[in-house]
């Protein structure tokens, strides 16, 4: 079992000339064996975030460890080695797999990357692999075209699994399927946690998926993680507004209509260069429905853990006073910042 | 093989025909033709030296009196041998160039494709020539020179095509597992631009016969005593005013050769570009109607509804009969009801959507036992009255903002056109109404929007656009396709919310189709649950969660998790997967990945039966009672 720590990483774009930090001194954890979700709408760079730690785009700051040893001091053939035990499973099923490989040939080609075998050995690890996405061997000889979209994504999965990674990160991995192959996809990634003791960072927008499989759970709002905590304590008591009013925005079933904490759209990616805190402008409590509250324009909210329960980046954070918190609610504190 | 059977369909075409019939005469005849009159054309006859036609020599003869017609025909092996050689060179360094890239790093790959472009700025034929003079006359030299001269542009064409392939995930995926780039390259990229790259080279051949005659007829390119057809073309026109069928007979070789490498290019070019549908459409009768397909009861229909559907059913012509992705749909929409349409994909909710709106694109044939939009048939109205009837009281709302909003024009234009149009309105009062359908759908300084193009929008802000583009006319009917499934959660939120809003503002129903079940019960009245190309279960909103009565939409609810979900349990899957619309099953469709199902469900269809009281409709033979929640796993399979 390994253990995935992302440190102060940050990713640097340019957008039409202006540079724009799309991930911004994230750090996060992910223990061996247990799965980490992250959670945040487009743009919040939780899939940058992703292409960083396995070496996709390039981290402009920041360090990636891997069972605590630094992919940036190893050597490169070291850390080619190392990269192998992170694997990726991308959202699109249909573009993640070559239209003209085989299943039997892209999962061969996975199995072979970091080991020499032979035919035969290859074959019977290529049948394992099927059999561990249960999928009947005979696909093999099938071509991606051929397969539906739930069939497709476990193929991705087992070519993830091909080269025996022990962490596994899961970039909207069921956004693109319909519910009824989602909930099974969902479901085999729960099997192979458990059988084969992965450690998994799981990236969605949906927040009621990101709770179902993650242990802990962390929200990333404009490249930064502005809430963390255990999936429970987060979804029951969110601090922070925005992971409150994400909350709110989870569509549930019998519901209807109901009385929530509404967000202005945003209108440009400016927002990654304001100073302060970054949700100011659309805050439901910050400066523009309380006036007094000007720090949150000025001063950067770090990551604090106020009610000992998790971890929130919010000058006013405070757990959610309605619905869905189950702790008494507490009024509003003002806290002063740790600097 | 669909590929395949598209190629041959594609040279089935005139053009495609009679280039592939020359392409293999001229390769036939490059063959033997130095076979059957290499001799002849050796051949020198003293007394006819220089002359015109005759019944001997039918071109004339050249300075040594040999045949022009027999040089010219054994002129054709090294004519294309030659064409074919320089392609080789060029396409052979130019897809070497422009795949560089891809597995150079940074730097170099910068350097390279700074090369490719600084290259691409010469005309490619000055830049042949002038090779040919420095790299000195001969056929080497001239392929040379040629193949060097018509790299860049396939290094362009490899280096664009390579970086879109680069860019997708699956080589994405092949770089996180380790492999060489090089591997890459070969397993990856270059499999996948091979065709366009093949259908270019076919091009450039015709283009390099034209390069290579000219080099040649320059005296850069073959040296005598070997010849091809721009050195025959060369040593006869300087007899053009007194024999002129003697340089006739490599012109006609040259543009015929050339004319046919070029057709048959396009010609695979756009077999491999387009779907060329192998069975010509046929126009469906309404006789056409599978047997299986039945018209539904529908209970709800009252005289006052916004609209009436009743046997609806769409059709597309197949490979093996009709396909019939809508099957004899039947319900109603109460005036300002708002009614979901739930279903995974292939359901065929959108295409039933499209039909209502009169919209479902060719070859697909609409029969319907009984459609009523606002108490009339639009389909009895002439053309005008029904486009107008249907312009302003129907809005339609996609999912794709970014495609159904015109990104060249100005949104204050595309928001009063519908007005102009179809109300003939001024354009100072269609104005005036868009500002107040943009105040209507909460975007903030409407005045400055009409002045902003799509792209200044975020999505969110584009679909608010959309549906004001919808109420410009005076709707009695929102249809809206997924309209918030490519927005974030809170946007969403926003704009089931203004959905719901314009509902109450103008009394207009709403059908809203969408595949999250969840969503559907946040915004609707009444939800009816689509499954292979049938209403399944047609249920109160309100009584979903006490518990639907089909599997199906038992199996939906249970198969997504909320924020109660109990995350110790797995979760509910279906095995299986929806049937291909092309071979829906006898019997009920969902039967192969019920639970419940009986010998029955896999013969008989179960009709949509109305529970009188509730006029709750559910088509199967064991409905279900009870809360979804309590259901537990049942297998996991392969989906």
């Amino acid at each position: 079992m390994t253990a995935l720590d992302v440190e102060d990483l940050s990713v640097r774009f340019q957008a039409n000339g202006r540079p724009l930090v799309a991930v911004d001194r994230v750090s996060l954890r992910v223990p061996s064996g247990s799965v980490v979700g992250l959670v945040g709408e487009s743009g919040s760079g939780k899939s940058t975030l992703a292409r960083a730690v396995v070496g996709l785009v390039p981290a402009a700051g920041g360090r990636v460890r891997i069972d605590d040893a630094d992919l940036a001091a190893m050597s490169a053939s070291e850390r080619r080695r190392a990269r192998r035990q992170v694997q990726l499973v991308f959202q699109d099923p249909s573009g993640s797999l070559n239209p003209r490989m085989t299943v039997g040939a892209t999962l061969a080609e996975a199995v072979g990357a970091h080991e020499r075998l032979g035919r035969g050995e290859r074959h019977d690890k290529v049948s394992e692999l099927l059999d561990l996405v249960s999928l009947d061997r005979r696909l093999a000889a099938s071509y991606p075209r051929e397969l539906s979209g739930g069939q497709r994504q476990r193929v991705a999965i087992a070519r993830a699994l091909a080269v025996r990674p022990s962490i596994l990160i899961c970039d909207e991995i069921t956004s693109a399927l319909d519910a009824s192959v989602a909930g099974a996809i969902l479901n085999l990634l729960r099997d192979l946690r458990r059988t084969l003791g992965l450690s998994i960072l799981f990236i969605s927008h949906n927040l009621a998926v990101v709770r179902y499989v993650s242990d802990e759970i962390g929200v990333m709002y404009a490249g930064r993680v502005v809430e963390f905590g255990s999936a429970e304590s987060l979804v029951r008591s969110p601090e922070h507004p925005y992971t409150q009013v994400l909350l709110d925005a989870v569509p549930r079933v019998g519901r209807g209509d109901h009385e929530s904490r509404e967000i202005d759209e945003q209108e440009s990616l400016d927002v990654h260069s304001l100073t302060g805190c970054r949700f100011h402008p659309r805050c439901p409590v910050g400066p523009f429905a309380d006036p007094s509250r000007t720090r949150c324009a000025s001063e950067d909210p770090q990551m604090e853990a106020p009610s000992h329960r998790h971890l929130a980046a919010c000058h006013y954070a405070r757990p959610a006073g309605s619905g869905t918190d189950t702790n008494s609610s507490s009024p509003p504190v003002d806290r002063t910042p740790s600097r | 093989m669909a590929r395949r059977g598209q190629t041959r369909a594609a040279l089935r075409t005139p053009v495609g025909v009679v280039s592939l019939v020359i392409v293999a005469g001229l390769v036939i005849l490059a063959i033997v033709a130095p076979i059957i009159w290499g001799e002849e054309a050796r051949t020198t006859d003293v007394p006819h030296l220089l002359e015109g036609g005759s019944a001997e020599h039918p071109l004339g003869t050249d300075n040594l009196g040999r045949d022009l017609l027999a040089r010219t025909l054994v002129a054709t092996r090294l004519s294309l041998v030659l064409a074919i050689l320089a392609v080789l060179v060029g396409a052979v360094i130019g897809v070497t160039l422009g795949a560089l890239p891809t597995v150079l790093g940074t730097r170099a790959s910068r350097a390279t494709a700074a090369l490719i472009d600084f290259t691409l700025a010469y005309p490619g034929l000055l830049l042949a020539m002038f090779l040919a003079v420095v790299l000195g006359a001969g056929p080497l030299a001239a392929i040379l020179a040629l193949g060097i001269a018509s790299a860049p542009a396939f290094a362009r064409l490899t280096q664009t095509l390579a970086a879109s392939i680069a860019g997708s995930d699956f080589v994405a995926a092949a770089s996180v597992l380790g492999l060489s780039r090089r591997r890459i390259l070969l397993r990856h990229i270059l499999p996948n631009i091979a065709e366009p790259i093949i259908l270019n080279v076919t091009i450039a051949v015709g283009y390099a016969l034209l390069a290579m005659s000219g080099l040649s007829f320059l005296g850069l390119g073959i040296q005598p005593p070997s010849y091809d057809w721009g050195r025959l073309l060369n040593e006869s026109l300087d007899r053009i005013y007194v024999t002129p069928e003697a340089a006739l007979g490599p012109c006609v070789a040259i543009v015929i050769a050339g004319l046919a490498f070029n057709g048959l290019g396009e010609a695979l070019a756009r077999a491999a570009s387009t779907r060329v549908p192998r069975h010509r459409p046929q126009p469906a009768m309404a006789e056409d109607r599978p047997d299986d397909v039945t018209t539904e009861p529908d209970p709800s229909a009252t005289s006052d509804a916004a609209l009436v559907v009743k046997g609806l059913t769409v059709t597309f012509p197949g490979e093996d009969g009709p396909i019939v992705p809508v099957r004899g749909i039947s319900f109603s929409v109460a005036a300002g009801e708002r009614v979901a349409i739930v279903g995974e994909s292939g359901s065929g909710k959108t295409l039933m959507s499209l039909a209502v709106a009169q919209l479902v694109p060719h070859p697909g044939v609409v029969t319907v036992d009984r459609l009523s939009f606002l108490g009339t048939d639009p389909n009895d109205l002439p053309s005008a009255e029904r486009d107008r009837l249907l312009g302003t009281s129907l809005a339609m709302v996609f999912q794709d903002t970014a495609t159904c909003l015109n990104p060249a024009l100005r949104l204050g234009v595309q928001l009063s056109e519908v007005v102009e149009v179809h109300q003939r309105a001024r354009r100072t009062d269609a104005v005036r109404r868009a500002v107040d359908r943009l105040r209507s759908v909460r975007l903030s300084s409407p005045e400055r929007r009409l002045r902003q193009f799509p792209h200044e929008l975020s999505g969110g802000m584009r679909q608010r656009v959309v549906i004001a583009v919808g109420l410009m006319g005076e709707p009695r009917l929102v249809i809206a396709d997924e309209p918030t499934s490519s927005l974030d959660v809170t946007v969403q939120r926003q704009i089931l919310r203004l959905l719901r809003q314009v509902g109450d503002d103008t009394g207009a129903s709403c059908l809203f189709i969408t595949h999250d079940i969840a969503v559907a019960t946040d915004l609707c009245d009444r939800v009816l649950v689509m499954y292979a190309g049938r209403i399944v279960e047609d249920i109160d909103a309100a009584s979903l969660w006490d518990g639907p009565a089909h599997p199906y939409t038992r199996a939906l609810l249970a198969a997504v998790p909320d924020l109660e979900t109990d995350r110790t349990v797995a979760l509910t899957s279906i095995p299986g997967r929806p049937p291909d619309v092309a071979a829906i099953p006898p019997g009920c469709a969902f039967a192969a990945r019920c639970s419940f199902a009986t010998d029955r469900c896999h013969v008989e269809i179960p009709p949509l039966q109305v529970d009188a009281e509730t006029s709750h409709r559910v088509a199967c033979w064991h409905p279900q009672q009870g809360r979804v929640a309590t259901i537990t796993r049942t297998k996991v399979e392969a989906t």
